[in-house]
């Protein structure tokens, strides 16, 4: 008879508390598109209820997430939910913007209208909870490498932690899970964003759980790099900045540091233990390719570790090795594997890739594989 | 356009696009003139539809209605090398993209199209979204001649082109730009002397000005963008003339976005109530006729050929087009 007095005792008590309301507001990942059918109530927002309760939180979850919403809809519609939830809601969970990247609204605009939002909640009196938004699938219609997601959350990350405002980070956790896609998404045709399958939704909701509870599972996380990645023409003398995030308990400050093409650099770190902006000034002219890595740790215990790389330049009159398609300044496997992938496609086959018909021919075949083979071993 | 009335099954529209909007993600199609490009769906005028090869990861941003019962299509594809580089797709096969590409990534091409006969293409061009530069090349009938760079990379953001050719026969390209502060609606022409500076449509403020659509009118042209307005997004519309844009002004409610050309038809969402609309606008940019089909789908919807009903061509659904005040 214990075990039924223990819960009595622990219902009794939670319910006793006064009952948080968390408006979940956001498009159809909140909403929980391709979520399990038979549940009748989608998305993360049900779990997160649950995680909250069962952790002694008396919450109450509500989804307004619309699938297809951006934030200028999103913009035009906060208003009536707040009024609706005027009595029951003190905190807003806002994860909203993939869909702008389709739309063609830019990121700054995407940034102003999230900010618009929060503020509005705020004037409220209720509690803002920022969202990075997921991954897009590698077969995603825009923005399959996620540049503009990635720069969209790095933005998200700066505008929360300017405004002082709570971060859930499910882009950072999602992107950390081995093979994230065919585990955790939706691997249809017609999703063309990327969505969470129900694990992947059980994921999401344990992300704003501990968000919401303050436990600390995420490292620090960067926010705007310079040079971006993938950028070209790099003067070789500029500085590298890197500026780093944490939203939980705080940055090891001693234990941050960039790497250069896999080495430790002295940095000049300006900042706290939430925010650090590392710059690192070349004593000699960069060359080639050139990978920034970031190591770093947490205050937390156990400690939160990242250590990758966040961004991969070319600095101005580096020639590329013909061949080396992944240009990481050298011709080796991987690149004889990418190419191998588009071996025998002509121009207008979606396997098709003018970064493997080195010849300019408009087929990728034996000339092509000839000029890689000259090049084999070579670095830049 | 004409026989409009009000028509009961609108709110059955209503009620299954509720529902569709909340389990459907489909992207928004292209549409001109005849054509709707939805997904690698190419419909075409009298039913007809192919399924175009669209390269991997294809971001397809132009299409247009060429003589002859011909199109064109274009948008950009990630390498393997990093690079993002321009593609295009006719009803021919495959056609070169303009050559000199300076930088890791373009993309957002639109077409300049003169009475179905290609004329040339913009598209953006840069080391990443923070840094691209507007370019632009013209297309002789058989190869295109050496790219130009119209609008440097400025503080942020350049992004959205749209284009039309003018009666005169020239071009105008409108976009949307960061100036630091927010993203304002910029321009650019070129005639036979080459392309203008660009320019701001309208005075500085500092809201975001975002989305332009552009369509020949008359002699000139029609400039439709969203604004914020302090509380939601705004359409607003301009004209061009005489070298210059003249009698700016909302043309729709607060909470009004997303517009596109259809012709002298402008497509755009509203809020409230939650629906698509369709403007008929003169050559002046007066209105002629509003009307609209109530819908919460988010997804853009393409105008049915008799122009009575909207239809999203990634689901089944449809909706008749009533007209309002």
């Amino acid at each position: 008879m214990r075990r039924p007095l223990f819960l009595l005792a622990f219902l009794v008590a939670v319910s006793a508390q006064a009952q948080t309301g968390y408006i979940a507001f956001g498009d159809s990942i909140t909403a929980g598109v391709y979520d399990d059918d038979l549940r009748t109530e989608k998305g993360y927002p049900p779990r997160l209820e649950a995680l909250l309760l069962s952790a002694g939180i008396n919450a109450a979850v509500d989804n307004y997430g619309i699938g297809g919403e951006d934030t200028t809809q999103g913009l035009a519609r906060i208003n009536a939910v707040l009024a609706e939830a005027a009595i029951s809601g003190d905190v807003l969970i806002l994860m909203e913007g993939t869909n702008d990247i389709s739309r063609g609204i830019p990121v700054e605009a995407t940034r102003f209208n999230l900010n618009q939002m929060a503020e509005r909640a705020e004037s409220r009196g209720l509690t803002v909870i920022h969202a990075t938004t997921i991954p897009r699938l590698p077969d995603a219609k825009f923005d399959s490498e996620n540049v503009t997601n990635t720069w969209l959350n790095q933005n998200i990350r700066d505008m929360a932690g300017r405004r002082g405002r709570k971060l859930a980070d499910p882009y950072e956790v999602f992107s950390t899970i081995p093979d994230v896609f065919n585990r955790y998404y939706y691997l249809g045709k017609d999703d063309p964003v990327g969505h969470p399958i129900a694990a992947g939704y059980d994921i999401l909701a344990q992300v704003f759980s501990d968000a919401i509870r303050s436990v600390d599972k995420v490292p620090p996380v960067t926010g705007l790099v310079a040079p971006a990645h993938g950028a070209k023409e790099v003067p070789a003398s500029g500085p590298i900045t890197v500026e780093v995030w944490d939203f939980g308990t705080g940055i090891d400050l001693a234990a941050t540091t960039l790497k250069i093409n896999g080495v430790a650099v002295p940095v000049t770190p300006t900042g706290d233990t939430k925010k650090v902006v590392l710059t690192y000034q070349p004593p000699a002219p960069l060359v080639g390719i050139v990978a920034v890595g970031l190591s770093s740790r947490d205050l937390a215990t156990p400690a939160n570790t990242v250590d990758r790389e966040v961004g991969r330049f070319a600095v101005v009159g580096t020639r590329i090795l013909t061949g080396d398609i992944d240009q990481d300044g050298r011709v080796d496997g991987a690149d004889l594997l990418r190419f191998a992938r588009r071996f025998g496609s002509r121009l207008g086959e979606t396997l098709y890739s003018p970064s493997a018909d080195f010849n300019t021919d408009g087929i990728v075949d034996g000339q092509d594989l000839a000029v890689l083979a000259s090049n084999f071993g070579k670095s830049s | 356009m004409s026989g409009w009335f009000l028509r009961p099954q609108g709110i059955v529209c209503l009620l299954v696009s509720l529902f569709a909007g909340m389990v459907q993600a489909q992207t928004d199609p292209l549409q001109s003139g005849g054509l709707v490009l939805s997904g690698n769906r190419l419909e075409m005028p009298g039913g007809r539809a192919v399924r175009l090869e669209l390269p991997q990861q294809a971001e397809v941003s132009a299409l247009a209605e060429l003589d002859r019962g011909g199109w064109i299509a274009a948008g950009s594809t990630p390498n393997e090398d990093g690079r993002r580089t321009l593609f295009l797709l006719s009803a021919e096969g495959a056609v070169a993209a303009p050559a000199g590409q300076e930088a890791a990534q373009r993309r957002g091409p639109v077409f300049f199209v003169e009475d179905g006969v290609l004329q040339g293409m913009a598209w953006l061009e840069g080391n990443d979204d923070r840094s691209l530069a507007v370019r632009a090349a013209e297309w002789n009938g058989h190869a295109w001649k050496a790219a130009e760079a119209l609008s440097r990379p400025g503080p942020g953001s350049q992004i959205g082109l749209a284009g039309a050719v003018l009666a005169d026969g020239s071009w105008l390209l409108a976009w949307s730009a960061y100036d630091g502060e927010d993203h304002e609606i910029v321009w650019a022409r070129h005639t036979a002397q080459g392309w203008s500076k660009a320019r701001p449509v309208s005075k500085g403020n500092s809201v975001p000005d975002i989305t332009p659509a552009l369509t020949a009118a008359g002699n000139g042209a029609l400039l439709a963008w969203s604004r914020y307005d302090g509380e939601s997004y705004r359409l607003q519309l301009a004209r061009f003339e005489a070298g210059g844009w003249k009698d700016e002004r909302p043309i729709a409610p607060s909470g009004s976005f997303h517009p596109s050309f259809q012709g002298l038809l402008l497509l755009h969402q509203s809020a409230q109530p939650s629906s698509w609309s369709v403007v008929e606008l003169s050559p002046s940019g007066k209105v002629l006729r509003r009307s609209a089909a109530l819908s919460a789908l988010m997804e853009r919807p393409v105008l049915s050929e008799d122009g009575f009903r909207l239809r999203w061509p990634g689901s089944k659904w449809e909706s008749p087009l009533e007209r309002v005040p």
